[in-house]
């Protein structure tokens, strides 16, 4: 997701200042985002996790009828919550995801022509 | 011989004509003994063709005869195909991109490229990762081989055998990946995968034409069977292990991993990401589901799920058999092929050349050929064994297992620098050995529990990374600096990198 390291990491490593060993930790214990922004966001997708398991585990939308002759009710309620799987990553890239990545591909470009990328010059990894 | 089994036979020899004439082409265009180029396509790829290999790759045989068929045999049971092929994709907006902007940076081309170099360029860490990742690679390469020949026998009524098949596409697909490299795999992916997605979908659709009907179709399935539409109530640790392991598997298997790698740009891996996850649910995922249920109300007993869809058709619309044989063939192939490439690339970077550090690109090069013979030699024999032959899920999720490993140190290379390189090497090696020990052993069956080997083993191996990372150092702060460092200034906030967007582009025009 979105990173987790506060920009001004960022700021000051560029200024050559020093940056908190508690601040260069990232997510909680690796998964758990920092930011609430981004927490959202794994909360939908565990959200998810959790709705796919009650039919799962009998505790509803468990059944065989056919729900307005679309669907069984299992595999009707599944499929929505799946489709809310797609929705998460349409989000996600509406929000921040594709300008996140056209940065990126910004810094890349300056790097092959700085030839600080590996890539550019053929250095090995 | 009847006419539809001759031009059965005959669209076969076609398309496997088709495949090694792209595969020359890509030959012709490969730059010699260039790795990017050989293992990655110059990582060069646009959004249609990397959408193309992430989607014909990811789905093989098992999406087009296992899936369908799993769906017909336990109904319900395997819904979790949805879940994970809507979620799975996203995740490269998670790791993915990151995994794209370190390769770029630092020239990586395998996983252990990545994982090893974080942990402080750490020997260990680079084999076991290459063991494990070739391990992983082999039964689900295997089950490639088996799946094609299982529709290939069925569909020309045995006038192919299953061996012969198997014989047959274990040398196309050596060809075309040793001479054509990874370009003739994702060119040859690009077109599998449309002629996969497009029999899939045209495959349902007539299947709830020979049903009945939509709404009748589904009535005459459940009244067939209705314990197959509902959930016993029982069986969430196998529905968590599977859904934990596949999710995971999009980005974690190393063919598919290496894919991260072979992107143009960050926008075009997240461009693919969305798109993927789209056409991976409602093209592959639901269309299978349509299939097999329906395939419940009008379908008798078969003896062999996996030949659901062949049945189907040899019952139905045998002229559709030739199209069939050739949608199987690529699902299949394009797995095998990037699979094959995949492990290659492991063997000669990763493993041979840690014992000749001086061998140049053009014997490493001949080295990775000889392992392609020598893995797919390895496959076809194992293809040959009952176990190949019979067993088209539970292989394929073996293999995917097994890289739910890769996960936790994937995770302090790109998001936790607190993890250490014991914690990394440790949570490998005893995940795996978990994995194995209660896979091989069936001893899963004795625990309190649903769980399957993956999540044991996955469980075990995150509560030894967190444990030994706690109690040992870190990994030096060269290591942070070039990848949390690195990360950190590569993705922002998103507000600042709209700033700085600007701030590029007039830098650029200054230039």
């Amino acid at each position: 997701m979105e990173p987790d390291n506060p920009d001004t990491e960022g700021v000051q490593r560029a200024e050559g200042r020093a940056v908190p060993q508690d601040r260069r930790t990232g997510r909680i214990l690796g998964v758990v985002p920092n930011s609430w922004r981004n927490r959202i966001f794994f909360a939908w997708a565990l959200t998810n996790f959790v709705l796919t398991f009650l039919p799962v585990w009998d505790v509803a939308f468990n059944s065989a009828r056919i729900v307005g002759g679309l669907l069984p009710l299992t595999i009707l309620w599944s499929y929505l919550v799946f489709a809310s799987n797609m929705m998460l990553g349409i989000v996600l890239y509406f929000t921040w995801a594709r300008r996140w990545a056209q940065k990126a591909d910004w810094d890349n470009r300056f790097a092959r022509l700085n030839g600080d990328s590996a890539v550019a010059d053929g250095t090995e990894g | 011989m009847g006419v539809i089994t001759a031009a059965t036979l005959v669209g076969i020899v076609a398309y496997l004509a088709l495949i090694l004439f792209i595969g020359y082409r890509a030959y012709r265009k490969n730059i010699r003994d260039d790795r990017d180029d050989r293992y990655l396509v110059g990582r060069n790829l646009n959004t249609l063709i990397l959408v193309g290999t992430l989607f014909a790759t990811w789905f093989s045989t098992f999406a087009f005869l296992g899936g369908p068929g799993t769906f017909y045999l336990n109904g319900v049971n395997w819904l979790l195909f949805g879940f994970f092929n809507s979620l799975g994709p996203v995740l490269i907006m998670v790791f993915g991109v990151r995994m794209w902007a370190l390769g770029r940076r630092y020239g990586f081309v395998t996983p252990s490229d990545l994982l090893a170099n974080y942990y402080d360029n750490s020997r260990r860490i680079r084999l076991l990762v290459a063991v494990v990742a070739i391990v992983v690679l082999f039964p689900y390469s295997a089950i490639q081989l088996s799946g094609i020949s299982v529709a290939v026998e069925a569909l020309t009524d045995g006038v192919v055998n299953y061996t012969t098949a198997i014989f047959f596409i274990a040398i196309c697909v050596a060809l075309y990946s040793i001479f054509g490299g990874s370009r003739a795999v994702v060119w040859t992916d690009a077109i599998q995968g449309f002629i996969f997605a497009a029999l899939l979908v045209s495959t349902a659709f007539l299947v709830a034409r020979w049903a009945g009907g939509w709404v009748d179709g589904w009535a005459a399935a459940t009244a067939t069977a209705s314990e197959k539409f509902a959930f016993t109530g029982d069986t969430g640790g196998s529905y968590f292990t599977l859904l934990l392991l596949w999710t995971f598997g999009w980005v974690l298997t190393p063919h598919l991993w290496q894919r991260m790698y072979m992107a143009k740009s960050a926008q075009t891996l997240v461009k693919s990401s969305v798109i993927a996850s789209g056409l991976a649910l409602w093209v592959t995922t639901f269309s299978g589901a349509v299939i097999g249920f329906l395939a419940i109300g009008f379908i008798g007993d078969i003896p062999n799920s996996d030949a659901l869809v062949p049945t189907i058709y040899t019952n139905f619309l045998p002229a559709m058999g030739v199209l069939l044989v050739i949608a199987t063939f690529a699902a299949g192939m394009s797995t095998l092929d990037s699979q094959v490439i995949s492990g290659s690339s492991i063997f000669s970077l990763d493993i041979y050349r840690q014992y000749r550090p001086n061998a140049d690109a053009a014997r490493l090069g001949r080295v990775g050929h000889r392992f392609e013979a020598v893995f797919v030699i390895g496959l076809v024999i194992f293809a040959l064994l009952p176990a190949g032959r019979e067993l088209i899920i539970p292989l394929a999720s073996i293999g995917v297992g097994m890289a739910l490993v890769f996960l936790m140190p994937l995770i302090g290379a790109l998001f936790w620098p607190r993890a250490t390189e014991p914690a990394a090497f440790w949570s490998t090696a005893v995940g795996w050995a978990v994995m194995l020990v209660l896979e091989v052993g069936g001893y899963a069956e004795h625990l309190p529990t649903t769980f399957g080997p993956p999540a044991w083993g996955f469980f075990v191996a995150a509560v030894v990374f967190y444990v030994v990372s706690f109690l040992t150092e870190p990994v030096s702060r060269e290591s942070q600096d070039r990848f949390h460092g690195f990360l950190a200034e590569a993705f922002p906030s998103v507000e600042a990198a709209k700033g700085r967007i600007g701030l590029a582009l007039s830098n650029l025009w200054m230039r």
